[in-house]
């Protein structure tokens, strides 16, 4: 038996004081300098915390908000001078998708490499839009020294890309077909391609030294790649902008080139250069991409990139759909023409947290490629000024190549144990069976339909995505 | 802890003085001075130590937006925040720097969007003429 995937985290102190949720306003001069100041008893010490901040850094000091909430000292202070307040900063982190919840846990796992744990009751709604709009079916928790990070039973979070063939043939007793070249990854995972923006400094160093290490791919842009570290060649597939050049990287196990009508000639020109590489094609989501897909897989294609937006969404000018919605349209398609198990579908787009990569595969997707979290994980608070073309307020791209890798090496073993933990309580042991697993999970619509629909009919309005 | 890069003149505002929809970017260049925003829940949290803080590091002027007194969601917050204001001028003074390098701005968020920008952007203005003029 193999030995166990596993990724080694350290803690990793952020550089920045972490922007919280809430903090205390102090009326301090109607202090009565009591001698039990409830400011000495505060549990967390976030006075304490705060007053050696103030005394012992030096500078620019943005306020600290490290209040749990408790509201001890607000109830107790004899003389009501404190008040309890939610940090505008924090409201301001991320944008609709990437929320301010997601930003927090985002630091939280790339500082400890631990899963984020709240203790208190999950206080939110019942549904939302995207992935919050669909469960899976935990009913296997109950094992939890046989499954999960700790379990005694394997397992696999790996994935295959590449094609696979429907059945074999044997002649003589032996095997009679070639096998397709395959990658496999450890995660069902890989890197996105970098928004230009984010394509500065040490910010792509760091993410292709914790693919390298991690046994992950990474996927760069054609033009970012200059001299390619021999070393990384393995972990880097190319985005070719087209089919010319590619000779350039004929040693790369994998290169993605973009859709286009005379793209069954211009895989096969590449495959005649080097048969064992794999050639993806990218796909922008559209509504009427199923066809598309199913189209490029009868012309040979073997792996096809769905490209969604940041925020998960297809490319339409009218109600686009969600990265869930889009995956089990086009998995739905290839089932239905019978070639599914041949090719491998990576979803691009729309991936903040690691129960989405579990969705989206269940949803039909073989692998996905994420961008924006390993970034948060370096901290950044996508507040967008590189876009605007004004200096990162934390300095990002002079993040230190050593700490940003073991901050994104943290947040990849959360994931991994995350998903490992969702498998395990699902009774899933292997990552390519939870693929297109829709048995095991359920939507919003279909239990809206079955409570409701008797009574109301079907829903009127569409749903926020 | 790594030190956030410090503007020339930084603008702690309050959150609820900000008319809706119209909020200042969160940084810009004005006058060749580097100008950022920092949103705070209430002027009165406002604090002379922090005040300080960003003028160790260099920072030319620091204004600080609040809502107009007696409009303060905390009740008290906006007379707070003038409070510690003049008690950070009167410290500047005592160790020799300009004591109009601090200066406190009162907006309503019942201000249209362009004029409450531009209050803010004349204060800061004002903030870095008088740099300017300090530095001749």
């Amino acid at each position: 038996m193999p030995a166990k995937y596993h990724i080694h985290t350290e803690p990793a102190a952020p550089r920045f004081h972490i922007e919280g949720k809430l903090g205390i306003v102090d009326w301090r001069e109607d202090c009565a300098s009591c001698h039990n100041c409830v400011k000495k008893s505060c549990v967390y010490d976030i006075y304490k915390e705060e007053t050696t901040a103030l005394n012992e850094e030096r500078g620019y000091l943005d306020y600290i908000y490290k209040c749990k909430g408790c509201l001890t000292c607000v109830q107790n202070c004899t003389k009501n001078v404190l008040t309890r307040v939610v940090n505008p900063e924090y409201e301001r982190l991320g944008d609709s998708y990437y929320n301010p919840d997601i930003i927090l846990t985002t630091w939280f796992q790339a500082e400890t490499g631990s899963i984020p744990v709240s203790g208190c009751g999950y206080g939110g709604p019942f549904s939302g839009p995207g992935f919050d709009s669909m469960w899976t079916d935990m009913s296997e928790i109950v094992r939890p020294t046989r499954d999960g990070i700790h379990g005694r039973e394997y397992i696999s979070t790996s994935v295959d890309v590449g094609r696979k063939l429907n059945h074999l043939s044997f002649k003589d007793g032996r095997l009679d077909v070639d096998s397709p070249p395959i990658i496999s990854s450890p995660l069902p995972l890989m890197f996105g391609e970098l928004p230009p923006n984010w394509a500065r400094g040490s910010l792509p160093g760091i993410l292709l030294d914790v693919a390298k290490n991690l046994g992950l791919l990474a996927m760069v842009a054609e033009d970012d790649i200059k001299d390619l570290d021999p070393s990384l060649v393995e972990t880097v597939i190319p985005i070719l902008g087209s089919g010319a050049g590619s000779e350039k990287f004929i040693d790369s196990p994998m290169v993605i080139v973009p859709d286009s009508a005379d793209v069954q000639a211009v895989v096969s020109a590449m495959k005649k250069q080097r048969a064992e590489r794999i050639v993806a094609v990218r796909v922008a989501a559209s509504p009427d991409v199923a066809s598309r897909v199913v189209q490029l897989v009868d012309l040979g294609v073997e792996v096809v990139n769905l490209v969604h937006d940041r925020h998960g969404r297809e490319d339409a000018p009218d109600s686009p759909r969600h990265v869930r919605d889009v995956v089990r349209d086009v998995h739905g398609a290839l089932l239905k023409a019978g070639t599914r198990d041949e090719m491998t579908l990576i979803s691009s787009g729309g991936i903040a947290l690691p129960e989405h990569m579990a969705k989206a595969v269940l949803c039909g997707a073989d692998l996905i490629a994420t961008v924006l979290p390993p970034l948060v994980a370096m901290e950044c608070r996508l507040c967008g000024e590189c876009e605007l073309g004004n200096p990162c307020p934390i300095r990002l791209e002079e993040t230190e190549i050593e700490y940003g890798v073991r901050r994104v090496t943290n947040l990849m073993g959360t994931w991994h144990n995350q998903l490992l933990e969702l498998m395990g309580a699902m009774g899933i042991r292997e990552a390519r069976r939870l693929r297109g697993e829709t048995g095991r999970c359920m939507f919003v619509e279909d239990l809206e339909e079955q409570a409701f629909g008797r009574l109301f009919g079907k829903r009127k309005t569409d749903y926020e995505i | 802890m790594a030190k956030a890069v410090c503007p020339n003149v930084s603008v702690c505002m309050c959150a609820n003085c900000i008319p809706q929809g119209g909020g200042l970017p969160r940084q810009w260049q004005q006058d060749s001075a580097w100008v950022r925003v920092k949103l705070v829940p209430c002027s009165g949290k406002i604090d002379v130590q922090y005040i300080l803080h960003i003028f160790e590091d260099g920072a030319d002027a620091v204004c600080v937006v609040a809502c107009p007194e007696g409009e303060c969601t905390l009740a008290q917050g906006n007379y707070r925040a003038r409070v510690r204001t003049e008690m950070v001028k009167k410290l500047l003074q005592e160790i020799g720097m300009d004591a109009n390098s601090m200066e406190l701005l009162h907006c309503s968020p019942s201000e249209s969007p362009e004029e409450f920008q531009q209050k803010v952007r004349e204060v800061v203005a004002g903030l870095v003429s008088n740099c300017r003029k300090d530095a001749e």
